[in-house]
């Protein structure tokens, strides 16, 4: 049982899980460059642990309840999930956009919860997906209420990768953010809103996310919906702390992040 | 068997025993403890401590796992590469709960009801029935109030005091059924004690008579309800001795789902209006 002789499993896992369709045998040999027997044999160990299924008794497949129950897992490790659940109703019931749940795990955001929205037309991304602090609401909102060292590494790793002018407008947009207690995002005639759940030093554990189209008229309302979530879990800091946060952001490395 | 299925493209499906042995110790990672040893996952597996730190390696370098403060080892981000489009916070209560009611009632051999919360009443959605003289479902869509029956007290011992309280406000007077039906709030905060301590409730024929009756929670991580599994007999089949001593079987099936629904968050509320 060796680390080179397993790996091939999880490249199959990995694979099914980022293609969203149904793989077979052939697929699986072609895309990772695998013998077709190597393939089966893959596909039928991980069929018979249940982290695979057969796609409507054929002979292609799709992610199995292990898969599933394991993603639960991660996200029940997260405490404050469960305490926001009630919150993120209400948000729903408000706003009529669907409200995700986003915690910071090192340099990113990750998407543990998720209710869908009343409004006729709702646009969301999957539980479990990533994203780059930088690149959406939840980031903003995760790294504006972050300790003022960590922003500062965050902010100089970054401006190594753009420039110091990106910098300065990231450094504003973190400012504004801090001011209002809340990131906003534009899109059109489309905005994501972001408000941060925050431990009593002021830092976020998490962040609420409506996407959609929230209205100003909305807004006052869900800023006092979560600061009672922020007192309830600002109350218990060491039931609601994040059990990765031991590790260095700079090694968290997460593949399919956005 | 799944490995003398043929696929496709004409191969046997053959599996990899050493990699099913890594996959079993990421399994052990679901609904049970957050975080093992070496000696402890060995144990657990009845594995050697090399071949437990192998597999332990292995999947920390696919990324499943990391290891925590104390040096043991926990989930990890690589959980995060298999993400499901489906997997949002939508429980499927009726089909997670399907192999526990087939596995109480091959230990039992009697009929099992799924229950759940609908406004002021409980609804049973999914049963498995006895052959021969049995308790019967009951009809689909008829609603018993959350005093009455024991699945009804499983369901609402399980809420929090303020929706208990809530409860009895909006059903006073409480509807009596039979001579035992709990009609007295006094009795049913006792009774909400009493489950809660236990884990279950009892059947005092407070509801239907002639019968004898055990209700299960089906829990979520904040040990609020999802739903209420029921086991039930004909009196003269299933006395009170026969719960006693099918009781640590039963509770074993039931530690085992509650395991699991805790990863899941429920959304059972009364609505009292």
């Amino acid at each position: 049982m060796t680390t080179s002789s397993a790996s091939y499993i999880f490249d199959i896992l990995r694979l099914i899980g980022a293609e969203h369709r149904p793989l077979g045998a052939t697929d699986v040999s072609q895309r990772l460059g695998l013998p077709l027997t190597t393939a089966h044999r893959g596909l039928s160990t991980l069929e018979r642990a249940n982290y695979i299924v057969r796609y409507q008794s054929s002979t292609k497949f799709v992610l199995g309840g292990m898969s599933r129950k394991l993603l639960h897992s991660f996200f029940a490790r997260f405490a404050i999930r469960s305490a926001a659940i009630p919150t993120m109703h209400r948000l729903v019931a408000v706003t009529g956009e669907t409200v995700s749940l986003f915690v910071p795990v090192g340099w990113y955001g990750v998407r543990i919860g998720l209710i869908k929205g009343t409004n006729e037309v709702i646009r969301t991304g999957p539980v479990g997906e990533a994203w780059a602090l930088e690149k959406n609401a939840a980031g903003l909102a995760l790294l504006a209420f972050r300790a003022e060292s960590e922003q500062r590494r965050f902010l100089d790793a970054r401006e190594a990768r753009t420039s110091p002018a990106e910098r300065a407008r990231l450094e504003t947009e973190l400012k504004l953010t801090r001011e209002r207690r809340y990131a906003v995002i534009h899109d059109g005639g489309r905005n994501e809103v972001s408000i941060p759940i925050l431990a009593r030093d002021d830092v976020s554990l998490g962040t609420l996310t409506a996407e959609g189209n929230v209205a100003p008229a909305s807004l006052d309302a869900c800023l006092s919906i979560v600061a009672r979530l922020s007192e309830l879990v600002a109350a218990e800091p060491e039931r609601y702390r994040n059990v990765y946060d031991h590790l260095d952001p700079d090694a968290v490395t997460l593949p399919s992040a956005g | 068997m799944l490995d003398s299925r043929q696929f496709g493209d004409d191969q046997p499906g053959q599996f990899n025993k050493a990699t099913a042995q890594i996959l079993n110790v990421l399994s052990l990672y679901v609904g049970r403890r957050s975080s093992y040893g070496v000696t402890e996952l060995s144990r657990e597996l009845n594995i050697s401590k090399n071949m437990a730190y192998r597999a332990l390696s292995t999947l920390v370098k696919e990324g499943f796992l990391i290891k925590d403060r104390s040096g043991r080892y926990e989930l990890g981000f690589g959980v995060l590469q298999i993400q499901d489009l489906d997997a949002d916070l939508q429980f499927d209560v009726r089909s997670f709960c399907a192999p526990f009611l087939q596995r109480l009632h091959k230990l039992t051999g009697e009929s099992i009801f799924l229950s759940v919360i609908v406004g002021l009443n409980h609804v049973t959605i999914d049963s498995v029935e006895a052959h021969g003289v049995r308790v019967s479902h009951s009809p689909r869509g008829l609603q018993v109030p959350l005093h009455a029956s024991p699945a009804s007290r499983a369901l609402i011992s399980f809420l929090s005091d303020d929706e208990i309280a809530a409860y009895i406000r909006a059903a006073s007077p409480l509807k009596r059924f039979t001579a035992t039906t709990i009609t007295d709030p006094e009795a049913l905060w006792k009774e909400v004690a009493l489950v809660r301590e236990q884990g279950f409730a009892r059947g005092y024929g407070d509801h239907y008579t002639h019968a004898t009756y055990i209700s299960f929670p089906v829990l979520d991580g904040t040990r609020r309800p999802h739903a209420a599994i029921t086991v039930g007999g004909p009196a003269d089949r299933l006395t009170e001795l026969d719960v006693e001593r099918l009781l640590p079987g039963m509770m074993e099936i039931i530690d085992e789902m509650n395991s699991q629904s805790a990863l899941y968050t429920s959304d059972a509320r009364i609505v009292a209006e």
